[in-house]
């Protein structure tokens, strides 16, 4: 019994020793040796209640062999179990905590749920606790192949061999070509196309002509058609360099940079708002815009351009322009749409660097690196390390940065100032300046204003409370007491507080005059909240005497969140009793606000307040009136000043989405299976290792790595980086890569059509210093290029994809032509460049509530490049001809034939529209005749005379639309206006004007 | 004046894909095959047990705890403390002080299968036993836009294509004249378009919306049907001359899919724009049929309208058609009172209505109705008369083809606030609405950046348990 006692008792005080040291006791109980009987016990629990639960509920999965994708380590044998997998041991003899297997069936919200379907019944898991307790006794035998490591997995890729795949194989200067038809060829790139027109035993249709030469030429430079006027100069242009000097005339125009800007930016996922749930506006996304524009007019040398996009803030620079190309640039990386509401904000970190690492790896190099988020990519030699070498170094940027909404859970992200200009600066202080003391002295006279007429919801309050009321501002002070209205909830016009300092040296007396002796509950008002004083003595002199009560300031009083009962008291008639609160002994501000005396009996007299009671004096009121009054106008002078002085304020200080460097760079961890909580081996920061035929630079362990980043893209060695961008340049001239899968230069990518031609571009592109413009004048010098788009049934027999280029591809303009085009023909459109498209935007450019429909803007009329492009909100004109989707790249946009282009048309407001302002031009010269217009007409829309049956056609529509509109006494020349509109719809409508032959 | 070509209307017309004629044109087989519009009705993987989807979008997240999922247990412990871990999205600083809630509306067993439905869906609860209730849904996203997103396509961080476009890249449409996903006044924030956007996937299966949700149900248009400027008879001259004049631009060219295309997409968009607007005009359905959706009352007359127009979709054939009540309305943090029955209000007899009417019609029959909101609300107050977000455990159901009818599938702990019991996840949901459309939803796949993607990314499990036998 004694012996019982005592160990019970050393039980207790063990597991008191444990709570204590904040330990639970499961963590303590020991794997002790058990003696054959506890052994055999132990087996046959395992058996009865173990067992059978992992056979019927986790063997579908973990058991065999391990699968990396699904379960990494199996449950069927003692040692896999005990080896656990990725995230550690599945089970700990003894330990419950280290034990992984009773987080996963507990599904514990920040690990696995495991059985994923329905939990376990609680009897079970308790099995499970009791068992490992137990020292998880488990006769079942075998060995557990756990998975490999991600690292030797990496190994296992031969990169030399792979490098033997056409886009990874190091550029060499391809020979020219041998051709039998020596006179074909304009210039090397039609060698190319010819010894494999040759080997295939296929002639070419022949060259275009000059008509329809100038149309394409036209819009593929600029998006935009030639004018009647343009179009006839070259026409008659018959020197042999016409062709030559067209190229570079249009090469040198500003439309060029808006059009193959545009190019660039459907890369970029170019937006003018965020996206996703908080669709917040990005104000100043058009500077980004406006570089890309200005750097394709510049020929700004390729590699330079990703250098900048990539680590411009960290470029040298010379002048404040030049830094602010710089800094501006890099909105490349910040314009992706990012989950701002995502609470897990390291997940969004990892979200943001993945679509930097996806946006880059495919804009630059073609490559799909977001496979290798969650496993080595399953087609490409891209193991999982080296996308981690590339999150350490976006990871160590900094992109999701502060807050937005005034939202805790709501990110927001790098915006960085530019330089300005001293004036700039200057302007903008004083302004601000200026701005505040209007602003000051319109608070200060509309809360003066306020307190006159009484009608602020504290002086409500106030007056609304029964009993006698007696404010701090009637109340006698010692010591200093200073004014507030900072809190909220106060009566009347302000409280007080005691400034928190000479403790013991402050009180205020409140004296009420009470109409009656009598009971009265005696109330204190004050504003409480955190940091004020927890224990305030409040000292109540009534005829029971004196007596003091401490009260809590730390929280808001009980009643109406303001008032805190003191107690009920008996006082006299008259300014006999008191209520006195000092600061003696407090810690914290003591706040006072005012003292209710609420009588527990009927009033002889009817209720009143003492502040209202207080009677002022005739004078008194007309003062105040006389006061009020010059407030009023003052405000008003005020609010006026202040309107004027915002309406012509300075431009706001210049700023740019851009991103910066974290603080402290760091290389990342793998994330298993992508999921950056269960976080394995360091990766050092890097590249990829199949695009690095030399040693890459390392990566400065005080910087993020995106330096040695644009620099390892960009240099000429780089296999992908000039292959794909040739590819791309290509493309927008043929309609088809020479590699069609443009953003895809992987296996699961198409192959070249003309792999030499491709290295000899590329290679070709580089020796010209990266420049843009010289690689599409070589290609558009191209007897290939000037092809006609004929079609030959024989010739489609046999390559009915055009992939030896046989003929010009036929191309439906882009969306952006088709508007811009239309604007062109009506001469509406506006050529101004460059500026932001959204500064009258909401900060959230959609609200998920309530939307207010946005006002037209001045951008109407301006090119479609200027157009805003508001995520979820893009302009129909463009959506509907398979503008990309904003959020995403896409360097080969889709071309989809449906009704809802047929409908905006025919229907939408905007092509009605400009069909009228077309016929409105069109009629407004009266020199022509109505065949001549039919023919300008055609001139400007299709870059052709129209035929004399056309205009006969068109003529007789004409006619018969206005006798079928035109009635008795109806205005002649609307009628004619309309039948002209009608036929100009017509016009934009048609196949011919839609297509670029 | 040339009048339309008739002849080849009628032969577009006729054809089941409208592209038939190609082969007159002398084409090889295999190219007229290229050119076949990509919405033709398609062969599913195996039998479907659906033809059609209403999904009656409740945005904002109506409660569970107030609707389809009985607590008793919540009731009883009213204003006691959460006997467990609040889930992460609540805020830490208030955990300690988290106080379960009861529901505010009266639960009764409905109809022979006795399933328990609150007060606030009364006329719901007159098709009890034609009600699937999932009890035990789960989802990601602490944050609407997040689970909106999660809900529309699968993905809550990434751009993706929706459930709808899926369905219409799967099988097609049933009606060459019209969309074949519909998206009737959807919601223009938390996600948007995307939720009814096509993303990667063709354009042409993107969904078509009609009006938004900040546009009443009687003014909700297609965007650009309507031509104020002219009359349909000067806009069929215009036409005919404007393919006089293509069809005179394909002889020249000879040969160009692209160019057929756009002139057979005249002659679709022509036909469209007389037969849309016949299918959304609701004055011809008989004032029986108004009145059962509500139309005739202001409280119901918005929603009944979407219900009704979307009966009239499911009819004629387009494949996928969603109805939202949207702006965000069922986020009642606070006012969970007023907000819930206002929208109750709102909803509840319209829904009761179109099931009536899509059994009356026999359409429930291939016609699948899936009705909730992008999460559930906690058991736990917030505020005096609130609840917050619930992405842990929620109720949503479906009725009609292929599932289960006044069944309960799932359970919720006995607060309501975890999915406990038979867990479905929004990627499950996912993958059984295809499955009873008669798709496999990991052979449903669509090769873009170098994957083949789905809509249930690497997950998804059908869940048998709820589909009839």
């Amino acid at each position: 019994m004694r012996l019982f006692l005592y160990s019970t008792c050393l039980v207790l005080l063990m597991t008191a020793l444990n709570l204590f040291n904040g330990q639970s006791a499961d963590a303590q109980v020991q794997a002790k040796k058990t003696s054959p009987q506890n052994e055999q016990a132990g087996i046959e629990f395992f058996e009865n209640k173990i067992r059978p639960v992992l056979v019927a509920h986790c063997y579908e999965c973990h058991s065999g062999e391990p699968d990396p994708e699904n379960a990494s380590f199996v449950l069927d044998t003692r040692e896999g179990i005990l080896h656990g997998g990725d995230s550690g041991k599945a089970v700990v003899p003894g330990n419950l905590k280290q034990s992984l297997i009773l987080q996963a069936i507990e599904h514990d919200a920040e690990f696995y749920a495991m059985p994923p379907d329905e939990k376990l019944p609680a009897a079970v898991i308790a099995d499970f606790r009791k068992w490992i307790q137990m020292g998880a006794p488990d006769p079942r035998k075998g060995t557990a192949n756990s998975r490999p490591q991600t690292k030797k997995l990496a190994l296992t890729i031969d990169f030399d061999k792979e490098r033997e795949f056409w886009s990874f194989r190091p550029l060499k200067n391809p020979k020219l070509p041998e051709v039998q038809n020596q006179s074909w060829s304009a210039n090397a790139i039609d060698r190319f196309i010819l010894a494999k027109q040759e080997q295939a035993v296929l002639t070419a249709v022949s060259a275009a002509d000059k008509q329809t030469l100038v149309r394409r030429v036209y819009f593929d430079l600029t998006g935009l058609p030639p004018s009647a006027e343009e179009l006839q100069n070259f026409l008659n242009d018959q020197s042999p360099q016409a062709y030559e000097h067209l190229i570079d005339r249009l090469l040198a125009s500003p439309q060029f940079g808006e059009t193959w800007g545009r190019h660039w930016l459907d890369l970029a996922r170019y937006a003018d708002s965020n996206g996703l749930d908080i669709n917040l506006t990005f104000y100043n996304a058009w500077r980004y815009r406006d570089y890309v524009i200005q750097a394709f007019n510049e020929d700004k040398p390729y590699d330079q351009f990703i250098r900048e996009q990539i680590a411009g803030d960290l470029l040298p620079y010379e002048n404040d322009e030049e830094r602010t190309r710089n800094i501006v640039a890099t909105g490349f990386l910040v314009m992706g749409a990012k989950m701002l509401s995502e609470r897990d904000k390291e997940k969004l970190r990892m979200d943001v660097v993945d679509e930097q690492i996806d946006v880059t790896g495919r804009a630059f190099m073609g490559m799909t690196l977001g496979c290798a988020r969650c496993h080595d990519h399953k087609f490409d030699p891209i193991p999982m390390t080296d996308y981690y070498a590339l999150a350490g170094i976006f990871r160590s940027t900094e992109t999701v940065h502060g807050n937005r909404l005034n939202n805790q859970f709501v990110s927001g992200w790098m915006m960085r100032p530019l330089p300005i200009k001293p004036e700039h600066a200057a302007a903008l202080k004083k302004h601000a300046a200026d701005l505040k003391t209007l602003e000051d002295k319109l608070q200060a006279d509309s809360d003066q204003l306020k307190q006159l007429n009484g009608d602020t919801s504290q002086q409500k309050h106030l007056k609304k409370l029964t009993g006698i009321v007696v404010d701090d501002t009637q109340a006698v002070k010692t010591g200093e007491w200073k004014d507030s209205v900072f809190s909220k909830n106060y009566l009347g016009v302000g409280y007080t507080h005691d400034l928190n300092e000479h403790k013991g040296e402050k009180s205020i007396r409140f004296t009420p005059d009470l109409p009656a002796a009598g009971k009265y509950e005696v109330r204190f008002a004050f504003p409480g909240s955190n940091g004020r004083a927890d224990r305030v003595p409040v000292t109540i002199d009534s005829i029971q005497g004196v007596k003091t009560v401490y009260v809590d300031q730390t929280k808001q009083g009980p009643i109406d969140g303001v008032l805190t009962s003191l107690g009920s008291f008996e006082f006299a008639e008259g300014t006999a009793g008191s209520v006195e609160i000092s600061n003696k002994g407090t810690s914290g501000y003591v706040v006072v606000d005012a003292v209710q005396f609420l009588p527990q009996f009927q009033l002889p007299e009817p209720n009143d307040v003492l502040v209202a009671k207080k009677p002022g004096a005739h004078s008194e009121a007309d003062a105040r009136a006389a006061k009020i009054k010059v407030l009023e106008a003052d405000v008003k002078t005020l609010t006026a000043q202040i309107k004027k002085l915002k309406e012509n304020a300075p431009p706001a200080a210049p700023m740019a989405l851009a991103v910066g460097e974290q603080p402290d760079p760091a290389d990342y961890r793998i994330a298993r299976r992508g999921n950056i909580h269960q976080l394995g081996d360091k990766v050092d920061r890097g590249f990829l290792t199949i695009a690095s035929i030399q040693e890459p630079p390392a990566v400065s362990p005080r910087q993020s790595g995106r330096l040695e980043l644009a620099n390892w893209l960009s240099q000429p060695q780089n296999p992908l980086t000039s292959r794909v961008i040739v590819n791309r340049v290509w493309k927008h001239l043929f309609g088809n890569g020479l590699v069609r899968s443009v953003d895809n230069f992987g296996h699961l990518g198409e192959q070249p059509t003309h792999p030499e031609l491709l290295d000899y571009l590329a290679q070709r592109f580089v020796e010209e210093g990266w420049s843009v413009k010289t690689l599409i004048q070589e290609i558009m010098l191209s007897r290939t290029y000037q092809l006609s788009s004929e079609f030959n049934a024989a010739l489609n027999e046999q390559d009915p994809e055009n992939h030896l280029i046989w003929r010009m591809n036929r191309r439906r303009l882009s969306a952006e032509s088709i508007r811009d085009a239309v604007l062109s023909v009506s001469g509406k459109l506006d050529l101004k460049q460059g500026g932001s498209s959204v500064a009258h935007y909401p900060e959230q450019a959609i609200s998920p509530n309530k939307n207010e429909k946005l006002d037209q803007h001045s951008s109407e009329f301006r090119r479609s490049v200027y157009l805003p492009i508001v995520r979820g909100n893009v302009p129909p004109s463009l959506t509907v001809f398979d503008f990309p989707a904003p959020e995403m790249l896409v360097g080969n946009r889709p071309v989809t034939t449906v009704p809802a282009q047929a409908l905006f048309m025919m229907n939408s407001p905007f092509v009605v529209g400009q069909a009228q302002a077309t016929a409105e031009r069109i009629l407004k010269d009266e020199q022509q005749n109505d065949r001549e217009k039919v023919s300008q007409l055609y001139l400007a829309c299709l870059g052709r005379d129209a035929n004399a049956a056309e205009q006969a056609e068109a003529l007789k529509y004409i006619e018969s639309m206005m006798d079928a509109n035109g009635t008795e006494g109806s205005d002649k020349s609307a009628v004619r206006l309309q039948a002209w509109a009608s036929y100009c719809q017509i016009l934009f409508a048609s196949t011919e004007f839609r297509f670029l032959n | 004046m040339e009048p339309l070509n008739f002849s080849r209307r009628q032969i577009l017309k006729s054809s089941a894909c409208g592209f038939g004629y190609l082969a007159l044109a002398g084409l090889s087989s295999e190219a007229a095959l290229k050119s076949q519009s990509p919405l033709l009705s398609k062969t599913p993987h195996f039998e479907p047990r659906a033809k059609r989807v209403i999904f009656l979008f409740m945005h904002g997240g109506p409660s569970q705890v107030d609707t389809f999922d009985y607590k008793p247990r919540l009731a009883k412990e009213d204003g006691k403390r959460l006997p467990f871990k609040a889930a992460k999205n609540i805020e830490k600083s208030s955990q300690e002080n988290l106080r379960l809630m009861k529901s505010p509306w009266k639960f009764k067993q409905r109809g022979e299968s006795g399933l328990w439905i609150s007060e606030l869906f009364d006329n719901v609860a007159e098709h009890a036993d034609d009600l699937c209730v999932i009890n035990s849904m789960h989802t990601n996203g602490q944050s609407h836009g997040q689970a909106v997103m999660k809900l529309h396509t699968g993905s809550d961080s990434l751009v993706r294509p929706s459930v709808g476009s899926w369905m219409v890249y799967g099988l097609g449409t049933e009606n060459n004249n019209l969309p074949g996903f519909i998206s009737i006044c959807p919601s223009r924030g938390h996600g948007g378009v995307r939720n009814f956007g096509s993303a990667f996937l063709p354009a042409v299966y993107q969904g078509t919306a009609i009006g938004d949700a900040d546009t009443a149900a009687r003014e909700a248009r297609i965007r650009f049907l309507a031509n104020d400027a002219s009359s349909e008879s000067q806009q069929r001259k215009q036409l005919g001359l404007l393919q006089a004049m293509n069809e005179r631009h394909l002889k020249q060219v000879q040969v160009d899919q692209e160019i057929e295309g756009v002139i057979n997409s005249y002659e679709l968009a022509f036909r469209m724009q007389s037969e849309v607007p016949a299918l959304m005009d609701l004055n011809s359905e008989t004032k029986e049929t108004q009145e059962l959706y509500g139309i005739n009352e202001k409280s119901t007359e918005n929603f009944g309208r979407q219900c009704l127009m979307a009966r009239r979709f499911a009819e004629a054939g387009v494949r996928y058609i969603e109805v939202a009540l949207g702006n965000n309305r069922w986020d009642q943090h606070s006012g969970l009172k007023n907000g819930h029955e206002r929208n109750s209000q709102m909803v509840d007899k319209p829904i009761a209505g179109l099931l009536a009417d899509l059994k009356q019609r026999g359409l429930l029959e291939d016609t699948l109705v899936v009705w909730g909101g992008e999460f559930g609300r906690t058991p736990i107050a917030q505020g005096k008369d609130g609840r917050d977000h619930n992405p842990q455990g929620y109720s949503m159901w479906l009725a009609g083809a292929g599932v289960k009818r006044g069944h309960v599938h799932g359970a919720t702990d006995e607060y309501g606030y975890y999915a406990a019991r038979d867990k479905v996840h929004i990627h499950d949901l996912h993958a059984t609405l295809l499955h009873l459309m008669g798709m496999d939803h990991k052979k449903l796949t669509y090769r873009y950046a170098g994957r083949d993607f789905r809509l249930t990314d690497v997950y998804g499990e059908v869940v048998h348990e709820i589909i009839a036998s």
